[in-house]
C-alpha cells in the first residue's frame, strides 16, 4: 500500500438514502469508505442497483450526502459555502457521463458544449482563443478540428463520448469521475475510449474514479478495485489481486460470469453461483472492511477473518488455473 | 449440420434520408442450417440489425430492398405480403429484442402474453394454450411458475423479464430464433444465466439461432459459426474456432485485439470510426482504419478468399501476390492455439 | 470470384503509406451539418397543410396589422345610413351575390341601384346595418382578435414558462405548493373571472386579456414543469452543474432551448383558444361590444340579420374558422416537425 502517497479523495462513511422518512426509503449507498491516491485509477465495480452511480454523484456533490464526509485535497466538500470555493471545486473535479446520447445538449454545437467550462471559469482571453482551445481539445481526443461547428446527433456513440471527455478536460481538472463511460458503447469502441483515458491520465497526471459494471475493462484500467453490492463495499484491493485472487464470494461469482473471447475457455467455464443472503449481518457480529492481506480488504465480521485468511493463503500455495489457451 | 433452412443472397438495403440514400446493407450473403447457432458480430451501424429485420419483414418505412433474396425453405420472404409475413412471424421465425421491458405489454398478465402466439398461430384453445404457456415458463426457469402466470411484467426483475421474452418467442417452437443483442442491457451475471438458458433450450426445442451482438466475448460460448459485419458487408465468416483462433481480416484482428482477456495487459483499440454509409468508401471500407492497408484497398473492394471449406475472408492480404505480414501479437498467440488444435485433431 | 476483372497494378500491394486527410478520413461525417431548427423546418416543409396554414396566418397578420394607416377606428364608427345593408359588389365580377345583387323575396335585385348609390361606390364584402364597410370591419376586427391573442400568449409565455421551470427545477415542497396554486386557479371557470372583472373594469379588451392572463397560463406551466422534471436529470444538465454553471444560466442555456418545441407548440394552441374565447365573450355581449370591432362583435351583429342578410355573419365566420383551423394545423405540423421520434 503506497502509504507515502498523497490522498486526493477520502470517502468516509458515505451514506446516500433516498426518500428518507417515507416507507419506500432506498439505501442507495450505505456506509461506504475508501481513499483514492494521487495519480491512481480506482475502479468501482457493481451491478445495476449497487449504488455505484449514486456514489459517484454524491462525491461530486450532485447529491447532498445523507451522512458521511467527502474530503477532497484535504478539505471537506460539504464545507464549501462561498461561490469561489465551489467554483474551485468544480474546476478540480470533473465527471464523464454514461450515456453519450444524453450527456450532450442536442441544441448546442460541439464548440459551445466543450467551451461551457471555459466560459464559466473564464479561461479564454477572447473568441479566437476560445475557438483555438476547443480545436486543441478536439484534437486531443482524436476528433477533427472542423467538427466544432457540428451538432451532437451527427456523431457516433464513441465520438460523442470523446466530446464528453473533451468537455471535462476543458477546465483542466486533476480528478475525474468516469461514470460508466464505456457501458453504452460497442466493445470495439470501448477500448478506444479506455485507451484515450489511460493516455490522458499519463499525459496530464490525472486521478480517476472509474465506475463500471464490466470487471474485465475495470481490471485493465484500474490500479485498485472496489466491489460494490447493494450499496455496500464488499472487497477492496489491488486490481490484479481482486481479479485473480478474489476473496469475497460475490466477487468470485462476478468474475466467473465475465465472457471471454475464447471458445475453448468458454466450453469449459464453470460459473460460480452466489447467494446474496450471506451478506445479512449476524447479531452482534458487525461487518466492516477488514484487511486480510496487506492492501486487500474484505467486508466481514471479526469471526470471519480466519476464513478469508485461509482463502487468501490457498491462492499462494496452490497454482491458480489461469486459462492458458 | 442439418438441412439449409435460410439462405440470404446478395441482399442490398438502402435507407432514404434527406441527405441521400444510406447504403445500410451492401451485398450480404449468408445461410443458416438446421440446429446451428450463427453469430453476426458487428459495431452499431454495421447493418447487423437491419439484416435480421429484413428477415422478419420489420424494416422501417424509409428502407428499400434494392436487391437480393431471402430464401426461407426456398421461398423468397421479401416477396411475401404483410399478411403472409404475420403468419411466419412468431410461428416460424421468432425474435428476442435487447430491452425486455419494452418488448412486454405492461398491462397484460404474462401467462396470457405467453399463450397468445399459440392461440393466434396454432389455434390452440385457450385453456390448453395456458397449460403450454405454464410448461414453457417452467422451462425458462421461473420459480413458482403457476403463481407467477398471473403477474404483470413490472413484478419481475430484468433477467426474469428476458426469460419471459424468450418463453414467448419459443412457445410456438419456431424454426429460427433471432436474438438481437438479447443480453446487452443485462448485468454480467444475469447475462451468463440467459446465455446458458438459450443454449439449453436450443437443445430441447431444436431451433436454429441467429445471434446478433457487438460483443465477441458473448459469441465465443454460444456460436457454431460466426459472421463478422463491417460497414454493411460481411467481411469474414467461418466456424467459431476459425474466427477466434485463425482470423484473417484485419478488422477481426482489431476486434479481438480490443477485448480485454484474463491475461492481457495491453489493449489495441481500432482507431477512428466506421465509415459513413451515406457515402461509403470505394474499395475496402476498413482501409481508413487499417494499419495493414495497401494501395489496392483504397481502389478495389476485395473478393472473398477461401481459407478453408467453411472459412472465407474478404481482404487483399489473402491474395497470393500480397506481401506476407505479421499480425498483432495477440493474433499470433491465437494462431498458435489453432495450430495446436489442428495438430491434435489429426 | 470477380478477381479476373480487377486490374492489378505493379504497386497494388504496396502499403498505403499516408492516410490523406480528406480521402481516407476515418472520422469523416458525410451528411451536411444541420442545426436543429433547420432540421425542423425541413420536416415542416413536407407537411403541406402546415405550410399552407403558415401562409394563411402570415397573410392575415400582415393584412390586419398592415391596414393600420388605412383603416382608423374613428372613421369606422361613423355611421353612413345611406349605405346600410349593402351586399358585396366587386367591380368586374358578375356572379350573383358578389355583383351588388341580392335575393329579395326570391328575385335577384340590384340593391345598389335600388338605393340610388353612385356607380363608383362599391363594397367588396358589403356593408353592415350602419353602412360600415364589412371588409374594413373584418380586417380591423381580426387585428383586435389577434392582438388579444398575442397579448394573452405573451402572458402565457412569461408566467407559464417561468412558473413551470421554477416549479419543476425546485421540486419537493416548492413544487408541491406551486402545483396546488395552479389547481386552484384552473378550478375557477374563465367565465366567472370575466364576470367578476366586469365589476371593476368596463367590458372590453382589458378585462378579456386580464382574464386570459390569470387563467390561461396554467396549461403551459404544467407542461413546462413536467418536461423540466425530466430534463433536469438529463446528463448534460448534470454536466453543466458539475462544471459550476449557475442555475439561471442552466435554465437559459439548457432548459429553454430544449423546451422550445413544447413552448412553440403550446403557443400554437393558446392563440386560437384566446381568439375563440374573445369571440365567444363578445358574441354573448360581455366582451368587446359595438361600436368597437372584433370578430366576435361582427358575429354578434351578423346573427341579428342572419335570416335576411346572411353574408353579414358568413364573412366574419369564415375568417374566424380559417384562423382557428390554420393555427391548429400549424400546431400539429410543428409538433411533428419537432418530435425527434418522427425524424427521418
Amino acid at each position: 500500500m503506497p502509504e507515502n502517497r498523497k490522498k486526493v479523495l477520502e470517502v468516509k462513511h458515505l451514506k446516500q438514502y433516498f426518500g428518507v422518512g417515507k416507507p419506500g426509503m432506498v439505501k442507495a449507498v450505505d456506509d461506504v469508505s475508501f481513499d483514492i491516491y494521487e495519480g491512481e485509477v480506482f475502479g468501482l465495480v457493481g451491478e445495476s442497483g449497487s449504488g455505484k452511480t449514486t456514489a459517484g454523484r454524491s462525491i461530486i456533490h450532485l447529491y447532498n450526502p445523507t451522512d458521511g464526509q467527502i474530503i477532497f485535497n484535504g478539505k471537506d466538500v460539504s464545507s464549501f459555502k462561498s461561490k469561489q470555493d465551489k467554483l474551485d471545486f468544480t474546476r478540480n473535479m470533473q465527471m464523464i457521463f454514461q450515456d453519450p446520447q444524453a450527456s450532450l445538449n442536442p441544441r448546442m454545437t460541439v464548440e459551445d458544449i466543450i467551451a461551457e467550462g471555459i466560459d464559466i471559469h473564464h479561461l479564454a482571453k477572447d473568441k479566437a482563443d476560445r475557438r483555438k482551445k476547443v480545436e486543441d481539445l478536439l484534437e486531443t481526443v482524436g476528433l477533427n478540428r472542423d467538427h466544432a461547428s457540428r451538432y451532437p446527433h451527427e456523431f457516433s456513440g464513441g465520438q460523442r463520448q470523446r466530446i464528453g471527455i473533451a468537455r471535462a478536460l476543458a477546465v483542466e481538472p486533476s480528478f475525474i469521475i468516469a461514470d460508466e463511460p464505456i457501458s453504452a458503447l460497442d466493445v470495439s469502441i470501448q477500448a478506444q475510449v479506455v485507451n484515450l483515458m489511460k493516455d490522458l491520465q499519463v499525459q496530464k497526471g490525472l486521478t480517476y474514479l472509474f465506475i463500471a459494471h464490466d470487471l474485465s475493462m475495470v481490471k485493465y484500467i484500474s490500479d485498485r478495485i472496489g466491489v460494490l453490492h447493494f450499496g455496500k463495499l464488499l472487497e477492496v484491493g489491488p486490481a490484479d489481486d481482486v481479479y485473480l485472487k478474489p476473496l469475497h464470494d460475490y466477487t468470485k461469482s462476478l468474475i466467473s460470469a465475465v465472457p471471454e473471447p475464447d471458445p475453448e475457455f468458454e466450453r469449459t467455464r464453470k460459473r460460480v453461483p452466489y447467494d446474496a443472503s450471506i451478506e445479512k449481518d449476524k447479531e452482534g457480529q458487525p461487518r466492516k472492511l477488514r484487511e486480510i492481506v496487506p492492501g486487500h480488504f474484505v467486508r466481514c465480521s471479526e469471526a470471519e477473518i480466519p476464513f478469508y485468511k485461509e482463502r487468501a493463503e490457498k491462492y499462494e500455495t496452490t497454482e491458480q488455473p489461469l486459462p492458458t489457451v | 449440420m442439418g438441412e439449409r433452412i435460410l439462405d440470404i443472397k446478395n441482399l442490398q438495403i438502402n435507407f432514404h434520408t434527406y441527405a441521400g440514400d444510406v447504403k445500410a446493407i451492401r451485398d450480404v450473403s449468408f445461410h443458416l442450417d438446421k440446429g446451428e447457432t450463427l453469430a453476426i458480430v458487428g459495431e452499431s451501424g454495421s447493418g447487423k440489425s437491419v439484416t435480421t429485420k429484413s428477415l422478419m419483414g420489420l424494416l422501417a418505412n424509409n428502407a428499400r430492398v434494392v436487391g437480393g433474396q431471402v430464401l426461407f425453405h426456398g421461398e423468397d420472404i421479401l416477396k411475401k405480403s404483410e399478411k403472409q409475413m404475420q403468419n411466419i412471424r412468431g410461428k416460424d421465425i421468432a425474435m428476442i429484442f435487447q430491452d425486455p421491458m419494452t418488448s412486454l405489454d405492461p398491462t397484460m398478465k404474462i401467462g396470457k402474453q405467453i399463450a397468445e402466439p399459440l392461440i393466434k398461430h396454432k389455434h390452440v384453445e385457450k385453456r390448453k394454450a395456458l397449460a403450454q404457456a405454464l410448461e414453457i415458463l417452467k422451462l425458462v426457469g421461473i420459480d413458482q411458475a403457476e403463481k407467477r402466470m398471473n403477474d404483470y411484467p413490472h413484478q419481475f426483475s430484468g433477467g426474469q423479464r428476458q426469460r419471459i421474452v424468450i418463453a414467448i418467442a419459443l412457445v410456438c417452437y419456431p424454426e429460427i430464433l433471432i436474438a438481437d443483442e438479447p443480453t446487452t442491457a443485462l448485468d454480467v451475471t444475469i447475462q451468463a444465466q440467459i446465455l446458458d438458458l438459450m443454449k439449453e433450450l436450443q437443445q430441447k426445442i431444436e431451433t436454429s439461432i441467429i445471434f446478433i451482438t457487438h460483443d465477441l466475448g458473448v459469441v465465443a460460448g454460444m456460436a457454431d459459426r460466426v459472421a463478422v459485419m463491417y460497414a454493411g458487408q460481411i467481411i469474414e465468416y467461418g466456424s467459431v474456432d476459425e474466427i477466434f483462433y485463425n482470423p484473417q481480416h484485419p478488422y477481426t484482428w482489431g476486434l479481438l485485439n480490443s477485448m480485454p482477456t484474463l491475461s492481457s495487459t495491453n489493449l489495441e483499440a481500432i482507431p477512428g470510426t466506421p465509415p459513413d454509409l451515406l457515402d461509403p468508401p470505394k474499395g475496402d471500407p476498413f482501409a481508413a482504419r487499417n494499419p495493414y492497408a495497401m494501395k489496392i484497398d483504397a481502389e478495389e473492394k476485395p473478393p472473398f478468399f477461401k481459407v478453408s471449406d467453411t472459412h472465407y475472408a474478404s481482404t487483399w492480404l489473402l491474395h497470393p501476390d500480397a506481401p506476407k505480414i505479421t499480425p498483432p501479437d495477440e493474433i499470433v498467440r491465437r494462431r498458435k492455439v489453432f495450430a495446436a488444435m489442428q495438430a491434435s485433431a489429426n | 470470384m470477380a478477381e479476373e476483372k480487377i486490374n492489378l497494378q505493379a504497386d497494388s500491394f504496396e502499403p498505403l503509406a499516408q492516410h490523406t486527410e480528406d480521402e481516407l478520413d476515418s472520422e469523416k461525417i458525410a451528411a451536411p451539418s444541420l442545426t436543429f431548427s433547420q432540421d425542423a423546418w425541413r420536416r415542416l416543409k413536407k407537411n403541406k397543410g402546415a405550410v399552407i396554414s403558415l401562409f394563411l396566418i402570415l397573410i392575415m397578420v400582415i393584412v390586419s396589422f398592415g391596414s393600420t394607416p388605412f383603416i382608423n377606428h374613428a372613421e369606422l364608427v361613423k355611421s353612413n345610413p345611406e349605405y346600410a345593408n349593402l351586399p358585396a359588389k366587386i367591380p368586374g365580377i358578375d356572379i350573383n351575390g358578389l355583383n351588388g345583387k341580392m335575393k329579395v323575396s326570391g328575385v335577384w335585385t340590384d340593391v345598389y341601384k335600388q338605393n340610388g348609390i353612385k356607380d363608383s361606390v362599391h363594397f367588396a364584402l358589403g356593408t353592415d346595418y350602419l353602412g360600415h364597410s364589412l371588409a374594413q370591419r373584418i380586417i380591423y376586427g381580426t387585428k383586435i382578435s389577434l392582438t388579444v391573442a398575442i397579448v394573452a400568449t405573451l402572458f402565457d409565455l412569461l408566467i407559464g414558462v417561468t412558473y413551470g421551470i421554477v416549479s419543476g427545477w425546485k421540486g419537493g415542497r416548492t413544487d408541491n405548493v406551486m402545483q396546488r396554486i395552479i389547481e386552484i386557479i384552473s378550478s375557477i371557470p374563465n367565465l366567472i373571472i370575466v364576470v367578476l372583472m366586469l365589476i371593476i373594469f368596463k367590458p372590453g379588451m382589458t378585462s378579456i386579456i386580464l382574464a386570459l392572463a390569470i387563467s390561461e397560463w396554467t396549461t403551459m406551466a404544467r407542461m413546462i414543469r413536467a418536461e423540466t422534471l425530466s430534463l433536469k436529470t438529463e446528463e448534460y444538465v448534470l454536466a453543466a452543474r458539475t462544471l459550476g454553471e449557475s442555475t439561471g444560466k442552466i435554465a437559459w442555456k439548457h432548459l429553454v432551448p430544449n423546451l422550445s418545441s413544447i413552448i412553440i407548440i403550446q403557443t400554437m394552441y393558446t392563440i386560437p383558444n384566446a381568439i375563440f374565447f374573445e369571440a365567444f365573450l363578445s358574441f354573448i355581449g360581455i366582451g368587446i361590444s359595438a361600436p368597437q370591432t372584433s370578430l366576435g362583435v361582427l358575429l354578434n351583429d351578423g346573427q341579428k340579420n342572419f335570416q335576411f342578410l346572411p353574408y353579414q355573419m358568413w364573412y366574419p365566420a369564415i375568417v374566424l374558422v380559417i384562423l382557428m383551423i390554420a393555427f391548429n394545423l400549424l400546431g400539429d405540423g410543428l409538433r411533428d416537425a419537432f418530435d425527434p421520434r418522427t425524424r427521418r
